[in-house]
């Protein structure tokens, strides 16, 4: 490692401490940190250093209620594995590493910056008048053909997905209930020591996730800000892979502002599509995707 | 190293637990300890509340972000370990991290008043209900962010209160963003060891 490019680490740490990086820069250093004991305790300084700032924002006594309900909350929300010695903050690192890696990816010329997934969707995706998509070819061909281009546009906004992942679960109220809500077994599945996840940002600056167990066998969707439908309308959740393209649920708009959509299975390396359908759903896409997200 | 000043207590809690650092209730907690857990929530909640919404503004989005934080905490607590660092300076970064997550995720950043998160520091009067501990450590920051130079401190109350990544900040000021960079490594390397923060 050269001397420059050990300012610029020392730099970037220091800009990550205030947490004023974006997710390329923050991946770069979350990975740099896991390959450099030096780099990570001179980046523990200067955490160390912005927390003392954030000591010193005056306090704001809680409402109770606010106490109340987490207290529910934490009695049912499993606690993750501690076999790992890392530390807590650290169990961000492997999967924001994933992002440099994504670069990989066969179609992928750009840096891992949004390129908007929903860029290319149609406004009719989410208007109530969506147009059956011109017959030039059989829809799952030309869905999975846009889903593989739109690979490019992965953004692995892992703080982001896990904001929102965690962001659900609140949002979900209903923490009286003692059934398994959707909410809750989103808490469950990402509670689970190989839960993995996904995020894609979506045109709007929404975020599209995917959170996933292979060992609890079942994936679930989240998403933020996903517009009402019309009563003709509905949202169907797709598994794509090389064979072929497989319903995976309909479901509406969330009513908080937030969508959650349960799927059996793991994904295994498919990408995860969204489109809108007429009522009923239908067996293939028929319309461009406003959501995918590759897992592979 | 981490800073004795660090070890903090609720300003008005008077229950037993007030004498039990964060440390031992985060460690406790990650057994799975829901009293424990209580007892953290009640010194560590009016902070994580605090820096949420010194960032958000928003009183209610203040509250559910917090709620997500002590959610995340309890969760991952069994993975807490005492020796890489105070359980309060990690609970306040991960109520930061989330904080700005939710601004970014938002794309608020552009609609809130920043300003509304960037008040001068150093010249903040002292809230006179404030208690000891939280005005020291109020007047040690001031202190601290007084001790660098203008544009250094900018950069950095830009950044972490105001929620900007550096290139929201060279974009804001009208300044090269690599000018920012460096702004920031110096400003938080003077931070750091006016803090006492040391490797």
């Amino acid at each position: 490692m050269t001397e420059r490019d050990r300012e610029e680490l020392e730099a970037l740490a220091a800009a990550g401490a205030l947490d004023a990086l974006d997710d390329e820069e923050r991946a770069v250093l979350e990975g740099a940190r896991a390959a450099d004991p030096e780099l990570d305790r001179s980046a523990t300084a200067y955490d160390e250093a912005a927390a003392v700032l954030g000591a010193a924002a005056e306090p704001v006594a809680p409402p109770p209620a606010m106490r109340d309900a987490l207290l529910a909350r934490i009695a049912q929300t499993p606690q993750v594995a501690p076999e790992s010695a890392a530390a807590p903050e650290s169990t961000d690192a492997p999967e924001s590493t994933d992002a440099p890696q994504q670069t990989d990816a066969p179609q992928q010329t750009d840096a891992p910056q949004q390129t908007d997934v929903t860029a290319q969707a149609p406004p009719s995706a989410t208007a109530p008048h969506a147009a059956p998509a011109p017959a030039d070819g059989p829809a799952s061909e030309r869905a999975r053909r846009r889903w593989g281009v739109r690979t490019a546009a992965v953004v692995a906004s892992v703080a982001a997905a896990a904001a929102l992942l965690v962001g659900g679960i609140a949002l979900g109220g209903g923490f009286a209930g003692t059934q398994d809500t959707p909410e809750q077994v989103v808490a469950e599945i990402s509670a689970a020591p190989d839960a993995q996840r996904q995020s894609v940002r979506l045109d709007d600056g929404a975020t599209a996730t995917l959170v996933w167990s292979d060992e609890q066998d079942r994936s679930a969707l989240l998403v933020d800000e996903l517009p009402a439908l019309g009563d003709d309308e509905t949202y169907e959740a797709w598994v794509i892979t090389e064979a072929g393209i497989s319903a995976a649920g309909l479901f509406d708009a969330g009513a908080d502002g937030l969508t959650v959509h349960l799927i059996d299975g793991a994904p295994a390396g498919a990408t995860i599509g969204v489109t809108v359908e007429p009522a009923g759903g239908s067996d293939q896409p028929t319309t461009d995707p406003i959501i995918a997200i590759p897992t592979a | 190293m981490t800073p004795a000043m660090l070890v903090l207590v609720a300003p008005e809690t008077e229950t037993p637990a007030q004498a039990i650092t964060p440390d031992a209730l985060l460690v406790r907690a990650g057994s799975g300890d829901q009293e424990a857990f209580a007892a953290l929530y009640d010194a560590m909640a009016p902070r994580v509340l605090g820096l949420v919404r010194r960032l958000l503004v928003d009183p209610a989005q203040s509250e559910e972000v917090a709620q997500e934080v002590f959610l995340e905490v309890w969760q991952q607590a069994p993975r807490f370990d005492p020796a890489k660092g105070a359980a309060a300076a990690w609970m306040l970064t991960l109520a930061h991290r989330r904080a700005v997550d939710r601004i970014r995720s938002a794309q608020s950043a552009r609609d809130r008043d920043v300003a509304a998160g960037h008040r001068e520091l150093a010249g903040d009067v002292p809230d006179p209900s404030e208690s000891v501990e939280i005005r020291l450590e109020h007047e040690r920051v001031a202190r601290a962010l007084g001790g660098l130079a203008d544009a250094q401190r900018e950069s950095i109350e830009l950044a972490y209160y105001g929620g900007l990544t550096q290139r929201e900040i060279a974009e804001r000021l009208d300044v090269p963003l690599g000018t920012v960079k460096t702004r920031i490594r110096d400003g938080m390397g003077r931070l750091r060891d006016a803090l006492g923060v040391t490797t």
